[in-house]
């Protein structure tokens, strides 16, 4: 192999050392993939405009229909659950760069109980809608952006579990937190699209 | 592949096959998803249908059979769950149970176990994390889908043979056609970065494998999965009301309320092509990391070789794009399912409870109310991934053509970064331009001119590859073998279908043709003749270091010229009869259009006559060809300078990359591996 090497466009290297950078590798990875996640939900974002903006017969909030009402505040809750997660997480992040063991298990287990607690509030927000999916362009597009942040939630599950036990378990350094940085992404994400379906019925409201 | 004989010779080390390799595997994996299905649906036929949700009334408006369409909900999630049967099976989810539960680390060694080392033939049909068997399963798998896809062609153009005639029933003919094009852009968008995205790649830039192995794993794993779906479309018949049956009767575009109003076999077509994407995005996400972090030192940017090029411009379309048509499907599945409003405008006043668009029971009272849902927006989603996927099929085979032109004509290549330019040009316009599939839908027609220039504006940085394409062959001296031809039946044909793309992309010239057999003329032009005959080319030239057997030399002359015969009176006649303006999608047509379609229909015929032949030598090639040196074309780039065949990590040392890959011309040292005739020709 390496005689032959030289007619190429290359030489036979003297390391057997990777020369990949795991981290980096990893990294670039699980932002790629937060980016095709983030086009999911800007897609239907633009359908949500795109219905509200094109919808027939005025028919973007039928009348006789109750409004968002109390599930409003749901949603609230619901984003001040998850910024609360995500300032843990940030504060777990701090901890495990300054390799403070405790703060880094205090962040990631108040990151996992808020992400618990909002997965269970969005399952209770999902059956009190006021609403059905039959109830027009409005509600099939609000149902559906609301089911996908559920998916993110369902998704987050193992990410937070592999994390707590993780971290219980000492196994995250100043040196190698990759776990940490990576979900981060995610979850970052995932908080922040929270915060959009809450505020989207206040800036965009239903009725036209 | 070193291992796949070691059965035979040696006694010491294995003892014959061990049924323990069977667990878990893919025959695991079908039983769970059998299981799975069957789960899924009974789950939701008899028990969450009937007892959960029926009359509850909790709900306004949650009648039972009213509200949801429970047997198509019963499918989706049979199907949803034999997807998860399917991964559970394969043991695609065991590092992520190792991971949370915080077990120990896989090490290098389990690893190695995972990438199939020492596992023979078995480790093709199982969750194997070496890119090179991902590479076979892929080439294997995309055959397979090119060879159904082109018997649905056939049938279509059995049915077109002579107007009046019934060789299918018209449901069942445009179930075929529908099919048939989903089939076939699933199988093109697989056909580069699947096999040799995956096989070629990693080694092309000093890899010993892709960034992520089981991810890569997994994307195939979707993929297979997705078809498995796929098969159902023929045969479900959920006893739509309105009566469509069974199939799928859109098209490949699966336009708004007509994808809610066509038979039952939607569900799985739209599970199926969701998982598909899924599979195609994170390919992508995989490859793309890979290029970036993954190079071996030396190798910048401005050294990789331009197949490289090619595949990154498409895995970036893929992991940007894609999504957009996913959003699409769901909202297909949501419509027919759990019956959302998406694609309905308004009603059409049956408060029955029967599935009909635009019956939709007001809560309470029983009036019917206006929806609010949109067609163009099922439009919009479709192109906006529609056009971008048009270039993610062909800029492989861009980048293909351009890697090997300079191999034949052993020159270097002319104008490498014009090339990148022109690949990167496409990747970046082809966002820009998607409403031309919309210039007679009646939507913001005061856009048609600012679409027109952009569709137009495209066929600069195409220009600029077919500019790289001619400097290099000019007064090269040409060794013609099989993927030389295909390379240079790419450049005449894609010219075609880019000339008649232009005449498409004028508004008043549109008007006309569109919805017509020029559009479908125009678009095989360039998927068949360009993309297909690149991927057909590059198999051949990779093959003898995929499979270390060369491919017989005459079965692929006759079978490239049979190709290229039959497809271009085929599609030339049909771009002339698309002219006088038969349209498309039909089952039947006027007498008058009569003789250019018995042409096409005979020499369609003739093409896939051709492309059987073509993958009979694959076969024969494979068993008993020829046994293939290291590096039979003379080539420079770096998966012709490591052994046949390929070891398990590719690089016994990763290699230091020097110059860019196309240096042709230096005179080549003596000793040198190749008997290739153009080796000495200096440029
Ligand atoms: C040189 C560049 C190209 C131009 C200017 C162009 C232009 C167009 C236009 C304007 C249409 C719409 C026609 C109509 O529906 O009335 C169209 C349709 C289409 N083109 Fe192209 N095209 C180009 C290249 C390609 C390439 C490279 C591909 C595939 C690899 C492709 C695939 C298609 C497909 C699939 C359709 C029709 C889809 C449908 O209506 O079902 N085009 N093209
Ligand atoms: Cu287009």
């Amino acid at each position: 192999m390496d005689a032959s090497l030289e007619h190429g466009h290359a030489e036979a290297g003297a390391s057997h050392v990777s020369h990949v950078d795991d981290d980096q590798k990893v990294r670039i990875g699980m932002f790629l993939y937060v980016v095709t996640d983030i086009l999911f939900a800007l897609f239907l974002l633009i359908s949500y405009l795109f219905l509200r903006a094109n919808n027939t017969q005025g028919a973007w909030f039928p009348a006789g229909v109750p409004t968002l009402g109390g599930v409003q505040g749901i949603a609230l809750l619901e984003a001040i659950l998850l910024v609360v997660s995500g300032i843990a997480f940030i504060v777990a992040h701090v901890g495990v760069r300054g390799d403070n063991q405790t703060l880094t298990r205090i962040g990631v287990v108040i990151a996992a109980l808020g992400w618990l607690v909002a997965l269970i509030v969005q399952f209770y927000f999902a059956g009190h809608l006021p609403f059905v999916t039959t109830n027009g362009a409005f509600a099939s597009i609000y149902i559906t952006l609301t089911g996908y942040h559920l998916y993110h939630l369902l998704f987050a599950a193992p990410m937070m579990i592999g994390l707590t036990v993780r971290s219980l378990q000492g196994r995250y350094t100043a040196a190698r937190h990759l776990g940490i940085t990576t979900v981060g992404y995610f979850w970052y994400w995932a908080v922040i699209l929270g915060i959009i379906i809450w505020l989207l019925p206040i800036v965009l409201p239903p009725q036209l | 592949m070193a291992t796949a004989t070691a059965g035979a010779e040696s006694t010491t080390t294995r003892t014959g096959f061990q049924v323990s390799k069977l667990f878990p595997s893919y025959l695991t994996g079908a039983i769970l998803a059998v299981v799975g299905y069957f789960a899924g649906y009974y789950l939701i036929k008899s028990f969450v249908g009937p007892h959960l949700l029926a009359g509850t009334g909790t709900v306004p408006g949650n009648e039972p059979g009213d509200t949801y369409n429970f047997t198509e909900q019963a499918l989706l999630w049979g199907f949803i769950f034999m997807a998860a049967g399917w991964f559970i099976g394969v043991g695609a989810l065991k590092y992520v149970f190792t991971w949370l539960l915080g077990m120990k680390d896989p090490d290098h060694a389990e690893e190695m176990k995972l990438a199939g080392k020492d596992d023979g033939w078995i480790r093709y049909f199982r969750f194997t994390t070496d890119h090179k068997v991902v590479g076979i399963q892929y080439l294997v798998l995309v055959s397979l889908m090119l060879a159904v896809g082109g018997l649905l062609a056939m049938m279509i153009r059995t049915e077109l043979i002579f107007p009046g005639a019934r060789a299918f029933p018209t449901e069942t003919y445009n179930t075929i056609v529908t099919m048939h094009g989903l089939l076939m852009i699933m199988a093109t968008i697989s056909m580069f970065i699947g096999p040799f995205g995956n096989f070629i790649v990693p080694i092309m830039i000093g890899a010993r494998d892709m960034a992520f192995p089981r991810l890569n794993a997994l994307s195939f794993a979707f993929l297979l999965i997705s078809m498995a779906i796929f098969a159902f479309i023929p045969f479900v018949d959920m006893g739509q009301a309105g009566g469509a049956g069974g199939g799928v009767q859109t098209g490949w575009t699966l336009y708004g309320p007509l994808a809610d109003q066509t038979g039952s076999g939607i569900i799985p077509l739209a599970v199926s092509v969701i998982l598909a994407g899924v599979s195609s995005m994170l390919g992508a996400v995989n490859l793309i990391t890979t290029v970036m972090a993954m190079r071996a030192p030396g190798m910048t940017y401005t050294r990789l070789p331009m197949f490289v090029w090619g595949i990154i411009a498409s895995a970036i379309l893929s992991a940007l794009a894609t999504s957009s048509f996913t959003v699409d499907l769901v909202m297909i599945l949501l419509d027919r399912v759990y019956k959302t409003g998406f694609f309905i405008a308004s009603t059409g006043g049956n408060a029955t409870g029967v599935y009909l668009i635009g019956s939709n029971p007001m809560p309470g009272n029983g009036q019917t109310i206006p929806i609010g849902g949109n067609a163009w927006l099922s439009q919009n989603l479709f192109w906006f991934f529609g056009h971008p996927e048009v270039y993610l099929i062909v800029l492989p085979a861009f980048g293909w053509v351009m890697e090997v032109l300079p191999v034949f004509a052993r020159k270097p290549l002319f104008g490498y970064k014009t090339g990148i330019l022109g690949i990167m040009g496409v990747t970046v316009l082809s966002f820009l331009v998607w409403m031309h599939h919309e210039f007679v839908s009646g939507f913001l027609p005061e856009l048609r001119g600012f679409y027109m220039a952009t569709t137009e504006m495209i066929s600069i940085p195409t220009g600029l590859v077919f500019l790289v394409a001619i400097g290099t062959l000019w007064r090269g001296k040409l060794w013609m073998t099989v993927p030389m031809l295909f390379a240079l039946s790419f450049v005449w044909n894609f010219l075609i279908g880019g000339l008649t793309g232009v005449y498409l992309s004028d508004v008043p010239a549109d008007i006309q043709l569109h919805g017509g057999m020029f559009v479908t003329a125009h678009f095989h032009f360039t998927f068949v003749g360009g993309a297909l005959f690149g991927f057909f080319g590059a198999v051949y030239y990779w093959m003898p270091k995929m499979t270390g057997r060369m491919m017989d030399e005459r079965l692929g002359q006759i079978a490239f010229w049979g190709m290229n015969i039959g497809f271009n009176v085929a599609f030339l006649s049909m771009l002339y009869v698309g002219l006088q303006g038969m349209p498309r999608r039909v089952a039947d047509y006027d007498p008058a259009f009569a003789t250019a379609n018995f042409i096409t229909s005979i020499f369609a015929y003739l093409l896939a006559a051709s492309i059987v032949l073509y993958f009979y030598n694959i076969i024969v090639s494979w068993i008993a060809g020829e046994k293939a040196e290291a590096n039979p074309w003379g080539a420079k780039t770096l998966e012709w300078q490591i052994p046949t065949p390929v070891p398990l990590e590719n690089f016994e040392e990763i290699p230091v990359v020097t110059s860019g890959p196309y240096d042709y011309g230096e005179p080549v040292t003596a000793g040198s591996s190749t008997g290739a005739p153009g080796v000495q020709v200096a440029g």
